[in-house]
């Protein structure tokens, strides 16, 4: 079992090193300071004087863990607006941001507060530092609590060569290239045009454009958890569902429930219930602003932009205004709510995509605009009708659970990986570059 | 067991031409679609463009569709007009311009800025030289009702085009003529049409063939970078400083079309554009043209007097739609036809 981690361990700093071997001691000294706190939080806790030195380690553990993300990823947006606002010149740090960052320091503040609450009892370096670095979630989720995956990492059944978790693995991985590669790479083309090379756009190109970046961060971003989904099967690890068929969802709350599962279910439990808990009395109103503070956050997490925190605000206030109507017992027709929160999930995501607020006022006014001269591209258009065929075809997770014919298993893994390797190397013979994911910038 | 794998593999194998039949599929349906083979073997010429064939020409700053009509020109924004006269238009990969929008490329231009006084019909052909081009005049166009030929000549590119050993023995096949003197040559026809040309011609039609050759050839970029080998140019293998030949074979096939024309007895016009950023070369050419009594422009001066620029794209060196529009809007000011 000790050799299997340690396997696991060293592919999965192989894997983190390919892509730049600088970051490696960050990542390991991330990995050896938390670890170093949460087991003198276990002696402490021995003592009677634990409840003090542990909320003392817990505070150091957190500035580190913030700490090391805001230099990182944030303090050359701070050092950006500080020279905005108070007309300074502080150089930037410029430092590329380190892969994975934010999702590893995520995954070892949940541990450290739940350590700290006594809910864990890990002793083994081993194992924590395989539930930080085990590969096919390290790069870009899903963030996997340690509940998780620690008890999968001792059972020892988990040991034995399953040839259904490996068939059900490369399947799923497939269907997660194929994302990616065939579909997410078709629609990023739109949306870089329209956002990136436009100077101005009209109503169709606009819509166009929006909906093309709305279908990319889907598949991009579901393609890749499939991909680690799958990859994690081959070693008989189950790694949590990220998404259920968000643009499914009939209202924000679904949305988010649908939409980044793990972070949702992570800002719940870390940022909104912490904050919920800090007011004296809990009402209905407190519960809002909660909601709001920590979409803010959640936003910012994103990246290090205020674009992301108006995207953040936005779905704050989204799933405020979804709330008021439960309140009120709104109830309205399937349709028009799918229709009006696919609407405004694929608005908000204009800031998300857009580098400025120029940007996004670019593609907005096309898309509230009368300018309707364009030549219509019918592929594009056959592009968007087969997407809303395809979400509403089962999703990754739906098939896991369906017991496929062994044979149609091995016809759509073999289909799926052949089509999208093909792809790939097309994509690389032509741009030269690898495509990456979203999701490695965040 | 053994049935067992059988029948696996024959799915694997099943599912792999599915896969490949898709891909096909989906690259043509795609913003991915690439460049299909525009041209097929032709006996007299060697290669011609497909005719009735629409293809899409791609880089990183265009993406462009460009269409052949029934003789394999490019295709004209306007229908054919038999009770107007014709103007010819021959050159290279510039003028044939697969990667400028249609209505922009010269010939069409041309007949915005005349009104459609003519029919402008462009036979340029990529890759080739005016030996090739007096080829095609020759046994491609019917003199009956033309009144210009248009000839753009681009001196240092067809200097290196009208010598066939300068063609790589993978290139496609060409016609030449060489030329002992002004008057005396012979045609070399291009070699006989073989199974590989056959082949060619038929999976250039197919985007998964054009793909396969940008992974071959990106894979062997790829080696030469890595090995730091110098990069070796097919197409220039016996290049020598000594270019009496060439200038021969230019001077010749210019002579042979000018008496081409003269002897259709039809009152056929024969005018030269000329570019090269040479002057040596310019002087040279200016001095044979003048001899032989054919009016001729230097577009680069042209364009230079007019204040403007001959700009290609950004990532290609093919004039851009921008030049194509004011080549032919320079034409007309000039009066270089009338």
């Amino acid at each position: 079992m000790t050799a299997s981690k340690i396997f696991l361990i060293l592919s999965s700093l192989f894997f983190y090193g390919w892509w730049n071997t600088i970051y490696l001691p960050l990542i390991l000294g991330s990995i050896l300071f938390n670890f170093t706190i949460t087991n003198l939080m276990s002696k402490f806790q021995k003592t009677k004087k634990h409840e003090f030195s542990n909320k003392i380690l817990l505070q150091i553990g957190l500035l580190f863990n913030i700490g090391l993300l805001v230099y990182f990823k944030y303090m050359d947006f701070f050092i950006y607006n500080i020279n905005t606002l108070l007309n300074y010149n502080i150089d930037t740090l410029k430092y590329a941001l380190p892969l994975a960052i934010s999702f590893f320091t995520l995954q070892q503040i949940a541990f450290l507060i739940d350590k700290y609450e006594g809910l864990i009892n890990n002793k083994s370096f081993l194992d924590y530092s395989l539930f930080v670095l085990f590969f096919p979630q390290l790069i870009a989720g899903p963030i996997v609590h340690h509940k998780q995956m620690m008890p999968q990492f001792f059972n020892p059944r988990n040991k034995i060569f399953n040839k259904k978790n490996i068939m059900l693995g490369l399947l799923i991985f497939s269907i997660g290239l194929f994302k990616k590669v065939i579909i997410a790479d078709t629609f990023a083309i739109w949306a870089t045009s329209g956002f990136d090379n436009s100077i101005s756009l009209n109503l169709l190109e606009a819509w166009a454009t929006s909906l093309s970046y709305t279908i990319q961060l889907y598949f991009d971003f579901s393609g890749y958890t499939d991909m680690a989904i799958g990859a994690a099967l081959l070693f008989n690890i189950m790694l949590p569902i990220n998404f259920n068929s968000p643009y499914k969802a009939t209202g924000m709350i679904d949305f988010w429930q649908r939409w980044h599962i793990t972070l949702s279910n992570f800002i719940t439990i870390y940022i909104y219930t912490p904050i919920v808990r800090s007011f004296d009395n809990f009402s209905f109103n407190k519960a809002m602003f909660a909601t709001v503070i920590t979409f803010l956050i959640a936003g910012l997490w994103h990246g290090s932009s205020w674009m992301f925190v108006i995207f953040g605000g936005l779905h704050g206030i989204g799933l405020v205004i979804n709330h008021c109507w439960r309140k009120m017992k709104v109830k309205l027709n399937t349709l028009l709510s799918w229709f009006i929160t696919f609407n405004f999930i694929n608005i908000t995501f204009i800031f998300f995509r857009a580098n400025n607020l120029g940007d996004a006022s670019k593609v907005l006014n096309g898309m509230f605009s009368i300018n309707m001269a364009s030549n219509v591209d019918f592929i594009q258009l056959a592009y968007f009708g087969l997407f809303f065929l395809i979400i509403f075809l089962p999703n990754s997770n739906e098939i896991m659970k369906t017991k496929l014919p062994k044979n149609l298993v091995i016809f759509a893994t073999s289909f799926l990986f052949i089509i999208s390797l093909l792809q790939l190397t097309n994509i690389l013979v032509q741009s030269d570059k690898i495509s990456e994911f979203l999701y490695f910038n965040f | 067991m053994f049935k067992v794998k059988i029948k696996q593999i024959s799915i694997v194998l099943l599912s792999s031409v599915f896969a490949l039949i898709s891909f096909e599929f989906f690259l043509n349906f795609s913003p991915f679609v690439s460049n299909t083979s525009p041209v097929r073997y032709d006996e007299k010429v060697g290669m011609w463009h497909k005719e009735n064939y629409v293809g899409y020409i791609q880089d990183e700053c265009y993406k462009t569709k460009y269409i052949f009509d029934h003789q394999g020109l490019q295709k004209n924004v306007y229908n054919y007009d038999k009770t107007k006269k014709d103007v010819i238009l021959l050159g290279a990969s510039m003028i044939e311009a697969l990667m400028v929008k249609n209505k922009n490329i010269i010939h069409n231009s041309l007949a915005r800025e005349f009104n459609r006084k003519y029919n402008f019909m462009n036979y340029a052909l990529a890759g080739s030289g005016p030996t090739q081009q007096y080829v095609i005049l020759k046994d491609k166009v019917n003199l009956e009702n033309v009144k210009y030929v248009i000839h753009f000549i681009e001196i240092e590119g067809d200097l290196l085009d009208v010598v066939s050993a300068n063609l790589s023995p993978l290139a496609r096949p060409k016609v030449f003529v060489e030329f002992s003197s002004l008057n005396d040559y012979r045609i070399v026809p291009p070699r006989d049409k073989t199974i590989v040309d056959t082949i060619g011609d038929f999976l250039g039609n197919y985007q998964l063939y054009n793909y396969l050759k940008k992974v071959i050839y990106h894979i062997k970029d790829s080696h030469v970078i890595k090995n730091n080998k110098p990069i070796k140019k097919t197409d220039n293998n016996n290049h020598t400083d000594d270019l009496s030949t060439n200038w021969l074979f230019i001077k010749g096939a210019i002579h042979q079309i000018n008496n081409l024309l003269k002897l259709a007895d039809k009152n056929i016009e024969y005018r030269i554009i000329l570019t090269s950023n040479n002057n040596k070369n310019v002087t040279d050419m200016e001095k044979f043209l003048k001899f032989e009594n054919i009016k001729y422009m230097h577009l680069n001066n042209i364009f230079k007097n007019n204040g403007m620029d001959l700009r290609g794209f950004k990532c290609d060196t093919h004039w851009n739609d921008e030049t194509h529009k004011n080549i032919a809007k320079l034409i007309n000011i000039s009066s270089f036809i009338n």
